[in-house]
Formats: C-alpha cells, structure tokens, sequence
C-alpha cells in the first residue's frame, strides 16, 4: 500500500468488470484468493471514498473490492439518471462474477446501501450478508405529492441543458471541496480533497465531476415509501444496519422509522452510530469495523 | 402549423409505420425509431427507462425550430407522451392504448419489478449487448406503469386537450374512469392498433378542436 498524504492509501490493484452491459471501476483491496466483499458508494461519490475503509478490511482477510457505480467515477455511462435497476442488476452480475458457485457479502452507503438490498432483494441466492451505512431510503415526509406540472417543466428543462451544453467547469479543486463541503458539513477537509481528488477530471477552463450529468436527470414516475418497504421484504440475507446518530445531510430517517424499516428484513439488526453523520464509515470507521467484525462472528461469515 | 411527435412502443418495429400513416399531416412528422429499436443502438448502459423515448424527442426538437407540437405516445411510452404535455411542451396529448395499467398495488409492482430484473439475469442476451442493427431484446423486458393513484394524478394535471384511443390490446383495465380525471378528453376506441386508423381519428380530432 502506498500512503497518499498521512491518511489514505492506494489501492493494490484497479480493474475494470465487463457486466449488464457496461463497464464497472473497480479498485481491489488484500489477497484476491480470499472472500470478496463488494463496497457501493452513495450518489455523487465513487469507489475512491473507501481509501480509509477498505484497506481495514482487507486486513481482516478480506478481497475488498470498492466499484465505480455505473455513471459514476470511471465506469461506463448513462442515458438517463433512471438507473436504480440497471444498477442493482451490475450488482448481481458482479455477485456472480465475484464467485460463480458462492454467495457474497456487500457494504453500501446511502444510495449505495439502498441498491445492495434491491438487489439482494433479486437475486438472494447471490448474497450471503449485507451491511447497509445509512442507507435506508429517504424519509417518509419525503415523499411529498410534488406538482406534476412543475416537476415535469423542471425535468425537461434539466435534459434539455445537459444533452445541449457541457457541464461548466470549476477553477479549481478547492473550490469544488468547498462546495462539496458546505452539504456534506462533517466531512473533514482531508476527506473533501480526498474526494474531489479522485472524482473530478481537468477539462478546458478548469474542473468537473466525474459523476455523468445524465445521473440528475429522469422524469416524474410513481416511486413511494410502499414501494421500498415491500421490497425490503425480500431481503432474506443478513443484514446489518448502521444509522447515524448525529445531525447531517441525509440522516432524516429518525430511530423508530429506522426500526420499522429493519425489521422488514428476514434477518435485521439495527445499531446507531455515535458521534457520525451520514459518512459513518469515514467518522467512525473503528466502530463500524467493530461492529460489522461483530456481526460477520455472529452470522458465522467471517474469513 | 402544427407538428407531430410519436413515440412508438416499446418492441414495436419503429417509428416507421407511423411515420407513413401520418403522411398526410400538414406539419412536420417526428416518428424516430426509439433505442434498440430498428438499428437505432440501445440506450447507454443498455437498460431501457420510461425516459429514453424523452431525451430523444428533446433532442430532435431542440434540432429544429419548434412549432405547435401534438405528442403521440404509443403502448409503454404515453407515459412519455405526458411528460411533455406537464412540462409544457405539447398542444395536444394523443395516448393510444398509453394510459398505463394493469393496476398494482406497491407489493404487486415490488414483485413484478424484482421479476423484470431476474428475468434480464437470466436471459443471457438480454445482458451482452445486442448485435449492432438488431432489435433489443431487452426493449421488450420492461414492465409498464401500474400505479393507478400516479396515473390519475397525472391525468388530473394534463393542461392540454387529449385523444385516448384504445384498442383490445390496451393494458388499462378501466378507461372510462381514468379518461374522466382528464380535463378536456376525448375518448376513442377502435378494434385494432392501426397506424392509419389512428391517423384517420387523430387529423378528425384535431382539424375540428
């Protein structure tokens, strides 16, 4: 491993999976003999985002594998931001490719956690357990009947502006950190360079993401809480739910919701992370190492 | 002068057949073949959403000067369709056999979703790319719109006049009350999905609103 500043390292090996029809980033961790565990990073973030995570896992004897989501970092495109099933069937896919004849484990975050149990949900046979990192789906008050007018009007007009102009370039990385930094407020500033560093590409005039324009783009369609909760139904796997417990971007979720939410699961547990926003991992990755080490015991699953 | 935009359905041969029903229309006639459809390449990243036939009728609109437009949305994509008479886009709203349906509630819809999704792991041709020029296999995978509660709402909020024309191979099992929700409808049923019948009833409605 070769340190990055004094708290990150390089991952030992970055590859490319061919599966469902586009390209995956994949950055390896630790043996590639021993048991693959898939890492899911949440919107807007990529594969890069486990450099403090991953290789803590590794060392517990593990093949960790932090993918690229389709549309973000280094994989392969979109033609729209629709892409919950597209996404959720690469995971199965990678499942498989992972180990033909064995059932695996994944870790996801936010978006990242949310996809693992839809596809989890698809294909059980493919999953052996599960960790979910704040990931449990927006709040039931988000879920608001919004104007169709206005959501379609505003739909059309963002397709419209990305199919017809670049996306406009930031002047500079510390700009784009700040940016990031003013929504995701926990965030520590080495993890905020971390991140732009890695997910952002130099074009003329200056910087821009590396997450596809096309993700923030989809029309009006009927999606509902009923809807997530009968999937999570289906998720037959075990699964470990890590929520935190501090005020954050994205953590509207409250403890009761979070419970009602787990206990759809066949196999659900349910633990609150101290002092941690919505990066859980990257507040606290001792506690979540901990507690997922933990969990792996419990289930028997541990390498 | 009116122009016309038809979104043909999904797995359907193309846009062709439509085009040539409607020659007689007195504006423009937009009737692409949709991706995987026809040798039009599949969608990037090779999942088909009820967004695609939008993005492509955004981009052959923004390549011309926009006149008066009437949208026709074909079996899957009237959901397309109404995007663009809520956003602001169209005129008029035709929708043949395109108001959604069979109806399913959230566990249903759950299911026949997870279904989808096995059934696209299951089919190895539907997950390698498709041979360039042939059809999609995986246009023909995707499941239509079931929630009636989202279907009514929309039909509530369509502020431009609408055709329904349905045929016995409509998916929607309670038309009348659906097409009462719109605000100014016209309903239309015929015994086939005939691109020159259609034609025929969408030049009559239009020419006399």
């Amino acid at each position: 491993m070769t340190a990055v500043g004094d708290e990150f390292a390089t991952p030992d090996r970055a590859t490319f999976f061919e599966v469902n029809r586009t390209r995956l980033r994949a950055w390896c961790w630790g043996d590639p003999m021993a048991t693959p565990v898939v890492l899911v990073h949440g919107a807007y973030d990529h594969g890069r985002t486990w450099d403090d995570f991953a290789p803590r896992l590794a060392q517990r004897g593990f093949h960790v594998v932090a993918i690229d989501v389709r549309g973000h970092g280094d994989s392969g495109r979109l033609s729209s931001g629709m892409i919950w099933n597209a996404s959720t069937i690469d995971l199965c896919e990678l499942a498989r490719v992972l180990a033909p004849d064995t059932p695996i484990g994944m870790i996801g975050h936010s978006m990242g956690g949310g996809q693992i149990l839809t596809a989890a949900a698809t294909m059980p046979e493919r999953f052996a357990w599960l960790v979910n990192l704040d990931g449990l789906g927006p709040p039931a008050e988000g879920f608001v009947e919004e104007d169709l007018v206005e959501v379609a009007t505003r739909s059309l007009d963002e397709i419209d502006k990305f199919r017809s102009s670049p996306p406009r370039p930031w002047a500079s990385r510390e700009l784009l950190a700040e940016r990031r930094g003013a929504i995701n407020i926990r965030l520590p500033r080495s993890f905020l360079a971390h991140l732009v560093e890695f997910g952002t590409r130099e074009v003329e005039g200056g910087f821009v993401w590396k997450w596809d324009p096309a993700f923030r783009t989809g029309i009006p369609d009927g999606f509902s809480l009923e809807l997530i909760l009968a999937q999570y139904h289906h998720v037959a796997a075990p699964t470990l739910a890590l929520v935190s417990s501090e005020e954050d971007a994205w953590t509207e979720v409250d403890d009761e919701e979070a419970e009602r939410r787990v206990a759809m699961f066949a196999d659900g547990r349910l633990e609150s992370v101290p002092g941690a926003g919505h990066y859980v991992h990257v507040e606290q990755p001792d506690f979540v190492l901990d507690r997922i080490i933990r969990f792996l015991d419990e289930i028997g699953a541990r390498p | 002068m009116t122009d016309l935009l038809i979104l043909h359905d999904l797995g359907a041969p193309g846009g062709g057949e439509w085009a040539t029903a409607f020659a007689g229309w007195s504006g423009r006639v937009l009737a692409p073949d949709l991706p995987g459809h026809n040798g039009t390449p599949p969608p990037v990243g090779g999942q088909h959403t009820a967004g695609d036939a939008v993005f492509i009728a955004l981009d052959l609109l923004r390549a011309s000067v926009p006149n008066e437009l009437v949208v026709v949305g074909v079996g899957h994509n009237g959901t397309a369709a109404q995007v663009f008479a809520l956003g602001g886009r169209a005129a008029g709203l035709v929708l043949v056999d395109g108001l959604g349906g069979p109806w399913l509630g959230p566990v249903e819809i759950d299911a026949q979703q997870r279904e989808m999704r096995r059934r696209i792991l299951t089919t190895p041709a539907a997950i390698a790319m498709p041979a360039p020029g042939a059809d999609d296999l995986r246009a023909t995978m995707v499941v239509g719109a079931a929630d009636r509660g989202f279907a009514v709402r929309q039909a509530q909020a369509v502020p431009v006049p609408v055709l329904v024309i349905e045929t016995p191979s409509s998916p929607t099992p309670d038309t009348d009350s659906i097409v009462d929700h719109f605000a100014d409808a016209t309903l239309s049923r015929i015994d086939a999905r005939d691109p020159a019948r259609v034609a025929g009833l969408v030049q009559s409605w239009w020419v006399n609103r």
